[in-house]
């Protein structure tokens, strides 16, 4: 080995050890299909395996040759079902696959350290080999290269399983060409290429695979199947494989599962479809009705029922009388006119207000009001709401500000009948107050009428503590405002 | 539509509330007294005990009615016409202790005999409205019970009530008997009434 190659190793090496063992996926890999304009649903089709392994020919005269795969007929048959579905966009492994030249691969981290392994393992360096090899299956599994780059994993644990055995470590041999088997069971060997005794642990790891593998085994369990669909982005994975001991037909299997819909759910396995082997055509058949069976009860983006979000901003005009408690006049006066108010839903169940009124006084009983005046009461502070689609109860609390423009008032008839006459009413016979500052508290209601649009009610008082008139000769307003509002964003 | 409807419904019932609230808190007509009365050409006024008011004479009162409460003035003239003034009498006289309650009004005024403020003597009036309202009757006198009835007839409504209705200078316009308005003016320095 040249110097630079050497060099290309270590730097290999030093990369898969800085890979932090929750290395989040490449953001590129989960790409791979173009944009639709209809919503669709992400479907990921687990690789086909044919698990129908017989121990006695997995040794080959001559070179292995790679045979059509009864699994991929499979997994090509679930592909074709679910391209039928509009609102479905399947996800494959190769569509998730960076490209192995990519300095960015994890794949190519990864071959280095196979490539590690089996250097160190030719020049009998065992241990080491089996760090790097071991290294290389931990990091490989963490990016799912068992789907995405089978070929790559199995050799991995093929030199692992070498590696074991070389060091007489017959168990975790036997288990490493197990996995081998796991993810490539079609996998063939040169007969006479491997030592007899290496030979017969891997026959007898076979045996042992027939016998042992679970069904369900879906990539190693469903927590595995759970995470990687969240880094394919996919809501639903269908897995394929045929089972079966030598000299039986086998069983076509077909499992679909996917995200449970609830709040914080987990994997379920939601379809499943058997038959007895007869053909690559049956086969197809058998996962096609499976995968159609559950397409037809599938919740697609169509189907799904979405709850709106609630409204953050609530808008509304209303009409607005108000009556002030405490007045100078003998008699009580009515003030109408409009309200306009906005409410910021800062989170649930608290709001922010602001609201401006414009009244205007009518006339009181006794004429004490010298003439009508407008009263423009501005309020704002916080609110704690409860919502729902029906609409929204408040309370509100805040600041109250009135400016009363022209304000007079006084009992006294002289002052009436000639206000402008100091000599005939004394100034001091007149309340004059322009401006009151206090507190308003509102209890309301919005009821949505029809979409964004309700009817709006609310019933408020406010004190005033501050006033140009040190008595605060006008206080402790009511109101009662109705109208229409509008809940946007 | 169907939003119309709904949303047509709470704002009519809204409205219809806020009017019934209004008419509750007094939405009522506070003026039905308030305008200028006149006794009329062929009634003059006799107040008893009241020199220059002895003989009969011609009344005019603007009221302005707030409530229970009335303000205004009360003018004095010599002819049916209202244009002279009666020699040695105040022109006008403020209302006081004006009240208006049960188609009643009761109001007294200092004594015109004399201009001065310091007149303590007050002569008061107790005129019960007509079915209609133009028309104020009752007894004006020192003493009610024995003073004589006068009767009043509008002669302006409350909306075509000017300021200069409502002018009323006491003690520039007493005119002595001999002489004319132009005469009190030069020697008072204010013009009169």
């Amino acid at each position: 080995m040249t110097l630079r190659c050497k060099a290309a190793w270590i730097a290999i090496l030093l990369a898969g050890l800085v890979l932090p063992a929750d290395a989040a996926p490449p953001k590129k890999s989960a790409i791979g299909l173009p944009e639709s304009a209809v919503p669709r649903r992400r479907v990921a089709i687990l690789p086909g395996r044919d698990f129908r392994i017989d121990p006695g020919a997995l040794f080959i005269e001559g070179e292995p040759v790679s045979s059509p795969d009864a699994g991929a007929i499979l997994a090509d048959a679930v592909a074709r079902t679910l391209a039928r579905e509009p609102e479905v966009a399947t996800v494959r492994p190769a569509d998730l696959r960076q490209s192995a030249e990519s300095t960015e691969s994890p794949e190519l981290v990864v071959r280095g350290l196979l490539h590690l392994g089996q250097e160190r393992y030719r020049d009998i360096r065992i241990p080491e080999a089996i760090s790097a090899l071991e290294q290389g299956i931990a990091s490989a599994r963490k990016v799912y290269l068992d789907i995405l780059s089978p070929d790559l994993m199995s050799d991995l644990y093929l030199y692992q399983g070498l590696c074991h055995v070389e060091q007489g470590q017959t168990a975790q041999a036997h288990v490493a060409f197990k996995n081998l088997l796991l993810v490539t069971p079609g996998r063939k060997f040169r007969k006479g290429w491997f030592p007899q005794a290496t030979e017969a642990a891997m026959r007898t790891a076979a045996e042992d695979f027939i016998r042992t593998n679970p069904k369900e085994s879906l990539m190693g369990g469903l927590e595995r199947v759970e995470a990687f669909l969240k880094f394919a982005r996919a809501t639903a994975a269908v897995a394929t494989y045929l089972t079966g001991a030598p000299g039986e037909a086998g069983a076509v299997e077909v499992r679909v599962a996917e995200v449970s819909r609830q709040s914080g759910g987990h994997l379920v396995l939601v379809a499943r479809g058997e038959s007895p082997w007869s053909g690559p055509e049956a086969a197809a058949d058998t996962a096609s009705r499976t995968v159609s069976g559950w397409l037809a009860c599938a919740v697609l983006p169509s189907r799904e029922v979405v709850e709106k979000p609630l409204a953050r901003f609530y808008l509304d005009t209303t009409a607005a009388y108000s009556v002030f408690l405490r007045v100078p006049t003998r008699r009580l006066f009515s003030n109408a006119g409009f309200g306009i108010g906005l409410a910021w839903q800062v989170k649930e169940g608290l709001d922010v207000f602001g609201r401006v009124n414009v009244l205007n006084a009518f006339e009181d009983k006794f004429g004490d009001l010298v003439k009508q005046f407008w009263t423009i009461r501005v309020t704002a502070g916080v609110g704690y709401s409860l919502r729902g689609n029906w609409g929204r109860v408040f309370l509100h609390t805040g600041l109250a500000f009135d400016y009363l423009s022209d304000f007079e008032s006084t009992t006294d008839p002289n002052c009436k009948f000639w206000p402008n006459d100091p000599a005939r009413c004394p100034a001091s016979n007149v309340r004059r107050p322009t401006y009151l500052l206090g507190g308003a508290v509102a209890l309301g209601i919005n009821a949505t009428i029809y979409g964004p649009i309700y009817f709006a009610f609310q019933v408020g008082v406010a004190a005033y503590f501050v006033s140009n008139e040190s008595d605060t000769p006008v206080n402790f307003p009511i109101s009662l405002e109705a109208g229409l509002g509008y809940a946007f964003f | 539509m169907t939003t119309g409807r709904n949303s047509t419904g709470p704002r009519l019932a809204f409205l219809g509330l806020v009017a019934a609230m209004a008419v509750a808190a007094g939405c009522t007509d506070s003026r039905l007294l308030t305008g200028v009365y006149r006794t009329t050409a062929e009634a003059p006024v006799v107040v008893d005990g009241v020199p220059g008011l002895e003989g009969g004479a011609y009344l005019e009162l603007v009221l302005g009615e707030y409530g229970p409460d009335v303000a205004g003035i009360i003018r004095f003239y010599a002819d049916p016409d209202f244009i002279q003034t009666i020699g040695g009498v105040c022109h006008c006289r403020f209302l006081t202790k004006g009240r208006f309650e049960g188609g009643v009004l009761v109001f007294a005024f200092l004594d015109p005999s004399s201009c001065s403020q310091a007149t303590v003597d007050l002569i008061s009036a107790r005129l019960t409205e007509s079915d209609n309202g133009d028309t104020l009757e009752g007894p004006i006198g020192r003493v009610l019970a024995t003073a004589r009835t006068a009767r009043f007839k509008r002669t302006t409504a409350a909306g075509d009530l000017g300021s200069e209705d409502k002018t009323c200078d006491e003690v520039g316009s007493e005119l002595p008997v001999d002489s004319g308005p132009g005469d009190e003016a030069a020697e008072t320095g204010e013009g009169a009434e």
